[in-house]
């Protein structure tokens, strides 16, 4: 995240119901536009400013440090623009009651975030302190500091910038800046001299503001080859681009979208192809310019089909499965199989790639997943067919009609076709 | 796409169609391993990829086309593995059938005879599931057989906690299966030390650990049955006699270890011939 604060203006001050114009230069890639409007203030309150806007577009409040109790100093006004227009426009103020400035800053950004203006400080004090925790993710703390006097110290490894000269040379609003961690504290101290000794300040934090992935495929499972898969999705400033995947072979493609959902399609098992083994949680990444999420979801086998891990594998049988996928050339002790037993009732492939007797045969569909030898990670299809080793093979019509001439010769001679 | 095709023939007795059934209806038994040492070497060859023998310890040899293991004269309680021809196999089978021939034509003394050996969680072979059928070295009846040892599984160090007694005396001392689910059919007797002589004895020994992979999911399906001479000693299914975290058999030992019973014992040569190690049942053939 980068954020900056650029343009910072230190227009003179004006008295009470005089616009003040200020030319003012949005940068390419500003987020907001901040004004800050300082009114002085001799009453314990203070009428808002009457106008303040760039460009013709009149600015939102944001807060407002309240006067203190004492009734006299000054009052600041937080203004901001969403997305103010890019070039340069004149930021325009009126306070109707004081002498007044202004001073403005614009807040870009090459990345989406969101801004908490978490703390507001106002006192009187000689060492004045103001600190700000971190809520969630790491964040940059903009202490913008309006003090009516000079500071000596901030605090703060780096130091301060000024960003303006408020109303009188007393008057100036700094910055300072410090990135925090998660979960962190960060506090600020300074000490400033002359003047009243008051002081205030706006505590900003600025975090990324984080798209996130709400659910995926409504939160259950995904198929491995599913064809649609919704996903739900906040943060996200238009549709997403591109979904990437944390696996090897998982590839994501999208259907459709917008910048709360979208739907894609996985891939699924390719002949000799690498893919994960099921059932796997898949790492996906929704993308877009500047934005990314990421959730994971779980992606499994077909619904109905069965896996089984070969341990002990029999590859040297003919009646056992585990021949025909060494003899394709896959090393079976180790790999995995997904089979479809719908086709064949009763269907249960053992660990030894044998299987429980069954009551008729048939053909299934498999994918055989190796985890050894030069075929190891990819996947392979096969067609399995377990057949009747002695099922009656049909007699020809010509074998009772020249061959056969009494039922019990018959009988015996069918009896001799099962093997 | 590839595609493959297996046939079964039909189960006469349950009209099913079974790979492990021969068309006559018998089990189809799998031979893992044939030592009848006619080759004149050791360790035997192979006859299928992935199981072998080898002479693990000692200095067994042949003679008169048998594996002939020598013991020495002990003293009290001075024991040792002096001879060990192993037997491995690959991960994947709990259920092994172990058939031999064996003689102990001079002193009879009593050793290890037959261990099985299995393997720990990660594919190792220590803390597993062992059992031994033994000929007795305590002083009891030297060189008879009165019981196999092994473990219930209560942990994984599951060697010889328990006692299945050929005589089918305490049989509780099974353990936890006993009285839930462990049946016991026992002949009456040991096979004493007498019964030896000189000549030739066949030994059909089954072990099979019991299956699960939790404490929730285990099962007593553990067996052990030992047959001598075309008898039945002691039969014992429903047993739990691996721990769940335990693997399965890692390999067989014969010969092995022998100590002393007090006193002391004497030199003992043990002959082993025409060993047959199959699945589902015992091989039969030569």
């Amino acid at each position: 995240m980068a954020i900056t604060f650029s343009n910072p203006i230190s227009p003179v001050g004006a008295a009470a119901n005089i616009i003040l114009t200020q030319s003012y230069t949005v940068p390419v890639g500003a987020k907001e536009l901040w004004v800050f409007v300082y009114a002085d203030n001799s009453n314990a309150t203070t009428p808002l400013p009457d106008l303040v806007e760039y460009g013709g577009v009149n600015a939102t409040l944001v807060s407002q440090i309240p006067a203190d109790a004492g009734g006299t100093g000054q009052l600041h006004f937080f203004y901001k623009i969403i997305n103010p227009a890019v070039g340069t426009a004149n930021i325009r103020a009126r306070h109707p009651t004081y002498f007044f400035a202004i001073s403005a800053v614009c807040l870009a950004s090459d990345n989406t975030y969101s801004l908490t203006y978490s703390a507001f400080n106002y006192a009187n004090s000689a060492s004045p302190s103001a600190s700000v925790a971190s809520a969630n993710n790491n964040k940059t703390l903009y202490s913008l500091t309006v003090n009516n006097v000079n500071t000596t110290a901030i605090g703060e490894t780096g130091g301060q910038t000024v960003l303006s000269e408020g109303g009188s040379a007393t008057q100036a609003m700094h910055q300072i800046s410090e990135e925090l961690s998660t979960g962190a504290t960060n506090s600020a101290t300074w000490t400033v001299t002359g003047g009243a000794q008051r002081w205030s300040a706006i505590a900003i934090n600025v975090s990324e503001d984080n798209a996130t992935v709400t659910t995926i495929n409504n939160g259950n499972p995904i198929t491995v080859g599913q064809t649609s898969v919704p996903a739900a999705h906040n943060g996200f400033d238009g549709a997403v681009d591109s979904i990437t995947t944390n696996r090897a072979g998982v590839t994501a493609s999208i259907i459709s979208g917008n910048s709360t959902s979208t739907n894609f399609s996985i891939s699924g098992w390719a002949e000799a192809s690498t893919y994960p083994v099921l059932d796997n949680s898949v790492t996906f990444t929704f993308s877009r310019t500047g934005q990314s999420a990421s959730a994971a979801q779980t992606v499994t086998r077909p619904t109905g089909w069965s896996k089984q891990t070969f341990v002990g594998a029999i590859i040297d049988d003919e009646r056992l499965f585990g021949k025909i996928f060494s003899d394709h050339g896959h090393t079976v002790e180790g790999a995995v199989l997904y089979y479809n037993p719908s086709t064949v009732p009763g269907l249960f492939i053992k660990p030894d790639t044998s299987a429980d007797p069954l009551a008729n045969g048939g053909t299934f569909d498999a994918w055989l997943q190796p985890s050894q030898g030069t075929t190891a990670g990819k996947t392979y299809y096969f067609q399995l067919s377990i057949e009747k080793d002695g099922t009656p093979v049909a007699i020809p019509k010509h074998f009772y009609a020249s061959s056969v001439k009494s039922s019990r010769v018959k009988a015996h001679r069918i009896k001799a076709m099962f093997f | 796409m590839s595609t493959g095709k297996v046939k079964w023939p039909v189960n006469k007795n349950t009209g099913l169609i079974d790979p492990f059934i021969n068309p006559d209806g018998s089990a189809r038994i799998r031979l893992l391993g044939r030592a009848n040492f006619s080759e004149g070497t050791l360790p035997p060859p192979s006859i299928r990829a992935g199981y072998s023998f080898g002479v693990a310890n000692g200095s067994p040899y042949i003679q008169d086309g048998a594996l002939r293991m020598d013991y020495p004269s002990l003293a009290q309680f001075q024991g040792g593995i002096y001879n060990s021809l192993h037997f491995d196999v690959p991960n994947g089978h709990k259920e092994l059938y172990i058939k031999f021939d064996v003689k102990m034509p001079n002193a009879k003394h009593g050793l290890k005879f037959l261990k099985v050996f299995g393997r720990n969680a990660t594919g190792g072979t220590n803390t597993v599931a062992n059992t031994t059928f033994a000929l007795d070295y305590t002083g009891i009846d030297n060189g008879g057989m009165n019981f196999v040892g092994f473990g219930d599984g209560t942990t994984n160090s599951n060697d010889t906690q328990q006692i299945l007694n050929l005589d089918g005396s305490n049989k509780s001392w099974v353990g936890r299966s006993w009285g839930n689910g462990a049946s016991i059919i026992s002949a009456g007797s040991n096979f004493p030390s007498s019964a030896w002589g000189t000549g030739w004895h066949t030994f059909r020994l089954k072990i099979k650990f019991n299956d699960g992979t939790t404490a929730g999911n285990e099962i007593n399906n553990g067996e052990i049955w030992v047959n001598i001479d075309g008898v039945d000693y002691v039969k014992a299914t429903g047993l739990f006699n691996r721990h769940h975290t335990n693997g399965d058999i890692a390999y067989l030992s014969f010969g092995d270890w022998t100590q002393a019973p007090t006193g002391g014992s004497p030199a003992f040569d043990i002959h082993y011939d025409n060993i047959y190690i199959s699945q589902r049942g015992f091989y039969e053939g030569t």
